[in-house]
């Protein structure tokens, strides 16, 4: 078959020092950058452009990816381990993987998660190979309605987060949904409650109000509870290892999570956000123990962290076959490779497929580099967690501080991390779902983008969208949920079970 | 003190303002240069000013740090280098953005004529007049009067309100009399994306970005805003060619300090950008981004500039678009 002697080449290409080392650099930053939090993929991406200048495009493309790759895998670790957000696409990671880890499972986690990202990446690249220039169109046709509805079902989706205490996640989501407001949108450059001042012109932005309600809180939380040292349990190598029966019960999420996370990828936006709270969402949905969640449900781990790593690669299909990029660093690489004179579309097959096949060998190289990396170092990481909270809070505070400030350069962020760490802190103290506040921050502006364009292009007549097949799915697939809950309700049938009352999420 | 004592008092002090602009001068650069960016890293205005620098602080031997401040169409980043120490050690890297945004948002914290000193001009670009291939127009003349015969049917997509791509199809319209629907979008991509799949009808595009699409017959051509036809597809006419004369939209990058830095110190950056922009590294990596590296002197500059800034705010305001 053709495309196994290119992808054969592209293996032979790869294996040149040269590219090794490119993407093990890449794959290395990329995690460090990943489990620092703040410092995104972005900005690392932008900063090492000039860098690869020198090198051609291949080994360009493959330090830039390896970056965004290893950012994904890295930024699980704070979470699991400190509750702290690594950068966006790991918030959700926070919920349960943090819980793990209070149960002394911090090890197995950041295993499994491991372990998760590689197959997703595998399962990811697979998808990109094989299927890039098809999907490439099916890309094309999802439009602002198509992404409306794909965002109503989402919300309903996510609706089960809370639905222990759904007024009280209802009103998280409204707060959320309307701090997304504030700032200049980019629709109508007009203003929205920022009271003339021009900080507040740049919108509040998503990452300070994550590592506040999860990371600062949780610093206030342990401050004020009474230090109970741990007795001296020497750490069992089987601790740092999953059991059988995490395993068992990951394989299906991982699954799962990988191949939404692809198909997730392929959208516009925030693109491996979304995708781990859908995930998320969807293990929730199908456990059978969905009452675990938020408790340490391993499923609610290894599901969003699979997805997060495969919609890196899904994100990379419009961006090769198109030349369209949908996420911030897929924007970075497309500049890097009109810098090496790559043109990106349907021509890439053509004019360099070296590029493609070189590219997607090294993708499979840095998958299990990562996992080289990774594996090992569990062991190291989870031992962190047993450091005492004196020690390790001050110096987490500070990389928080540091990190949140290194994203826009902005002081606005740290005052703004801190308020929402303090605002997380007393919503714990009432029992305040905290997970539907996030999902209104990072859903709230493409929702209300989404539904702006498509009522402009629509010409305030909403009837046209039967006219639209993926919009009528989706439509029909979220009502089908609701149905499902409202049905539930009345036949007494409780979807949750109930939550003992000294739980939040 | 006595007359003469003043006198030499006073003539000493103009020598030594005198000296230390001179030093000023031969002694820029003396520390690192903060080069503010009011984009977001990665983005086309970011990755040039990058490029640039990193060229310049290798001509000069000191090192120059990139500041992203994104926000406000650039504003902030525009208001905080108003108010910087006018040294020659604050520089802004900035698209026309700066030009387009004063007319739309009239509360700017910094007054774009007095508080900037323009220093150069990076590179010009301009912006392309496509089409969905649905359409039945060919040229621009056919188009305008396809369009005359259907107000407000066509949508034309931007990337986003205040951007080159909207408000240059705002003075086509006011200089043609078509009337069609804005549909913004947040960035490139998302336009373009709407644009193939023929959800909106037309676009004045970023020419990078939209010649593939060209080639590839998902879009169709009709001009370039430009004075000057395009390297990438160079039989496609202007579109003063094309029947509108005097209409010209250029999308630029220029470089601007603070007002107040000493005008040597402005002759010397512009000395060593413009030396960057023409050298045979730099230049097909400009041109490659569908840029033209120009890099006039400052006077140059500042007419251009200034001339910009009124014909946007006009159009702004002939439109009746203010963000408050």
């Amino acid at each position: 078959m053709e495309g196994l002697s290119l992808l054969f080449n592209g293996f032979a290409n790869s294996f040149t020092l040269v590219n090794l080392v490119a993407c093990f650099t890449g794959a290395l930053i990329g995690t460090i950058v990943g489990t620092l939090p703040g410092l995104g993929p972005t900005a690392t991406m932008a900063l090492m452009l000039p860098f690869t200048l020198p090198y051609g495009a291949t080994t360009g493309l493959i330090m830039m990816t390896g970056v965004w790759y290893g950012a994904m895998y890295g930024g699980s670790t704070t979470s699991i381990l400190v509750n702290i957000p690594g950068e966006a696409a790991s918030v959700v990671t926070c919920l349960d993987g943090y819980q793990m880890c209070r149960k002394g499972r911090a090890g197995a986690a950041l295993a499994l998660v491991a372990v998760g990202s590689f197959v997703a990446g595998t399962i990811g690249i697979l998808g990109l190979q094989f299927f890039a220039p098809f999907l490439g169109n099916a890309a094309l046709s999802f439009g602002p309605p198509e992404f409306l509805c794909f965002m109503i079902l989402t919300f309903i989706l996510l609706s089960n987060l809370s639905a222990d205490a759904p007024l009280k996640g209802a009103l998280m989501i409204a707060f959320g949904l309307f701090l997304s407001t504030i700032g200049i949108n980019p629709l109508d450059s007009y203003p929205r409650f920022t009271f003339g001042s021009e900080t507040l012109m740049l919108g509040i932005d998503f990452l300070p109000i994550a590592m506040g309600l999860f990371g600062i809180s949780e610093i206030l939380t342990i401050a004020v509870t009474k230090y109970v040292k741990p007795e001296i349990i020497k750490i069992r190598l089987r601790d740092l290892y999953p059991d059988k029966e995490e395993v068992r019960r990951s394989i299906n999420p991982m699954l799962r999570g990988s191949v939404l996370g692809f198909f997730i990828g392929l959208l516009p936006g925030p693109c491996t956000v979304i995708s781990t709270f859908v995930s998320y969402a969807l293990e929730k949905r199908l456990s059978k123990t969905p009452e675990e969640f938020g408790k340490g449900a391993v499923e609610g781990v290894v599901g969003p962290e699979s997805a997060n790593n495969s919609a890196v690669m899904g994100s990379m299909i419009p961006l090769l076959t198109l030349g369209l990029p949908f996420a911030a660093p897929s924007a970075i690489m497309l500049a890097g490779l009109r810098m090496h004179n790559v043109e990106p579309g349907p021509m890439l097959f053509v004019n360099n497929p070296d590029v493609f096949w070189t590219f997607i060998a090294a993708m499979y190289l840095g998958n299990i580099m990562l996992l080289i990396l990774n594996l090992p170092l569990v062991g190291v990481f989870a031992k962190i967690a047993m450091i005492r909270p004196q020690i390790l809070m001050p110096i987490i505070s500070v990389i928080c501080l540091v990190g949140v400030y290194s994203v826009r350069n902005s002081l606005f962020d740290v005052w703004v991390m801190i308020a929402a760490g303090v605002v997380g802190f007393f919503l714990r103290q009432w029992r305040y779902p905290i997970a539907p506040f996030i999902i209104g921050v990072v859903l709230g502006p493409t929702t209300e983008n989404s539904l702006r364009q498509t009522l402009i292009t629509f010409r305030g007549d909403v009837s046209l969208i039967v006219d639209r097949p993926v919009s009528v799915t989706l439509l029909v697939l979220a009502a089908a949920f609701l149905a499902y809950k409202v049905i539930a309700i009345f036949t007494g049938k409780k979807l949750v079970l109930a939550v003992e009352k000294d739980d939040t999420l | 003190m006595s007359s003469p004592l003043k006198f030499a008092a006073f003539g000493a002090a103009v020598c030594l303002a005198a000296a230390s602009a001179i030093c000023n001068a031969q002694a820029w650069p003396s520390k690192p240069i903060r080069m503010l960016v009011g984009f977001p890293p990665g983005g086309p205005t970011d990755v040039v000013a990058r490029l640039v620098s990193e060229k310049v602080a290798g001509q000069v031997n000191e090192r120059f740090v990139i500041d992203n401040r994104p926000g406000a169409a650039g504003n902030i980043a525009a208001e905080i280098l108003a108010k910087s120490n006018p040294d020659g050690h604050t520089l802004l890297y900035s698209s026309n953005a700066i030009a387009l945004s004063p007319g739309l948002y009239p509360k700017l914290g910094y007054d774009p004529i007095k508080d900037i000193a323009p220093i150069t001009e990076i590179g010009a670009g301009c912006l392309i007049v496509v089409v969905h291939p649905s359409l039945p127009t060919t040229s621009v003349k056919e188009f305008i009067d396809y369009a005359k015969a259907r107000p407000g049917q066509l949508n034309y997509a931007s990337s986003g309100a205040g951007t080159s791509t909207h408000l240059a199809v705002v003075l086509f319209s006011q200089r043609t009399g078509i009337q069609a629907q804005h549909v913004p979008y947040k960035g490139t991509a998302p336009s373009l994306v709407d644009m193939i799949a023929g959800r909106t009808q037309f676009l004045f595009g970023a020419v990078n970005t939209a010649v593939p699409h060209v080639r590839e017959g998902r879009l169709r051509a009709l001009a370039v805003t430009g004075a000057k036809r395009i390297q990438s597809l160079p039989d496609l006419r202007t579109l003063e060619e094309s029947g509108m004369p005097g209409f010209v939209v250029t999308t630029w990058q220029g470089l601007f300090a603070p007002a107040g830095t000493p005008a040597a110190v402005l002759a010397k950056i512009n000395a060593e950008f413009a030396k960057a922009v023409h050298s045979p590294e730099l230049k097909p990596r400009l041109e490659q981004q569908d840029m033209e590296p120009t890099g006039p002197g400052v006077a140059k500059f500042t007419g251009m500039y200034l001339a910009e800034l009124q014909k946007w705010t006009k159009v702004a305001r002939d439109a009746g678009l203010k963000a408050e």
